[in-house]
């Protein structure tokens, strides 16, 4: 064991960068002893401190595999992303695609109300004249008896009209 | 118990006066002397297909559940109609809501009304020799009568 001025003249050498490794061995074991005089405490802080930077870090177990799958998380979420969000070119390529779709379909709607149409208006037709013609007479009979019932509510409305203004 | 005989009573009465407007009509179908032409919902719809004229009868055909027309020149049976017509000025059911004097006509109109809606419009037509009732049954407005012929 070596005394206290030995000591020091180590801890000058070794601030002087004069010290072997086994004197820096035995430094590191003496600060890390717990009796240490009071005039070799700061030497100690320090000399622990320049000591631990230079010692390599400890990896924590398990650590390299975490970081692959995190990278591996990463990736798969920013190709997602790229699916989600397309560029401003593959955006307007869509807005075209859904145009061209929705005019097409627009095209078939009016297509198919048209020919709708016309087919309401055959079978309506078609219902028309299969008919019998008692059934056909009355119709017409229907339809000039309501005509009938309009023209005299209408002529009654007019008089009541005119009788008002005239009142006035 | 009183209240009871008196729903009874109005049920009863009320029974009746629709009966009396409905013997009316049955009257008249039954009568030989009048001609009489009963046209169903199904038959007015294809009414705007056979459309002559000027007139408007998209708006009206499919408000209508059936038209009925009775005309005679028969006295007996223009007494039954004008007897009839008596029967339902007195019933509260139908309103007699006009009534124009024309060129020899006379023309009589009552009506089943419900929130200034028609249910049931009959038109007594009296010229010269020959009586026509029409009768149109549904839920139509005035206006909707108006059009036919204004086509507004």
């Amino acid at each position: 064991m070596k005394n206290i001025t030995e000591i020091k003249k180590l801890v000058e050498a070794f601030y002087q960068g004069n010290t072997s490794q086994d004197d820096e061995d035995f430094l590191k074991s003496y600060f890390q002893s717990t009796e240490i005089p009071n005039e070799l405490l700061q030497d100690k802080m320090l000399y622990l401190a320049i000591t631990a930077a230079h010692e390599p870090m400890k990896i924590p177990e398990g650590l390299e595999s975490r970081l692959a799958s995190f990278i591996d998380d990463k990736e798969i979420e920013d190709t997602s992303k790229k699916i989600l969000k397309p560029s401003h070119k593959s955006k307007k390529l869509y807005i075209k695609i859904g145009s061209w779709a929705a005019s097409v379909c627009l095209l078939i709607t009016i297509g198919l109300f048209i020919l709708d149409q016309r087919n309401t208006d055959s079978i309506a037709s078609t219902n028309i004249s299969k008919l019998s013609r008692q059934d056909q007479l009355k119709l017409v009979k229907a339809q000039k008896a309501i005509e009938l019932v309009s023209t005299q509510f209408n002529k009654g409305i007019d008089k009541v009209k005119d009788v008002s203004d005239n009142i006035k | 118990m009183k209240k009871i005989i008196f729903l009874l009573l109005c049920s009863f009465s009320l029974l009746n006066i629709h009966a009396q407007s409905n013997a009316l009509f049955e009257n008249l179908s039954n009568d030989r002397n009048v001609g009489t032409v009963f046209v169903s919902k199904s038959l007015l719809s294809m009414m705007p297909k056979l459309n002559m004229g000027n007139a408007d009868l998209k708006s009206i055909s499919n408000k209508l559940t059936q038209v009925e027309i009775y005309t005679t020149e028969n006295p007996k049976s223009i007494r039954t109609i004008k007897n009839g017509m008596r029967v339902l000025a007195a019933n509260n059911r139908y309103e007699r809501i006009m009534q124009v004097k024309n060129d020899g006509q006379n023309v009589v109109f009552f009506a089943e009304q419900h929130g200034g809606t028609f249910r049931d419009l009959i038109m007594f037509v009296d010229s010269d020799n020959e009586y026509t009732v029409i009768r149109l049954i549904g839920n139509f407005t005035p206006e909707d009568v108006q059009k036919v012929v204004k086509g507004n």
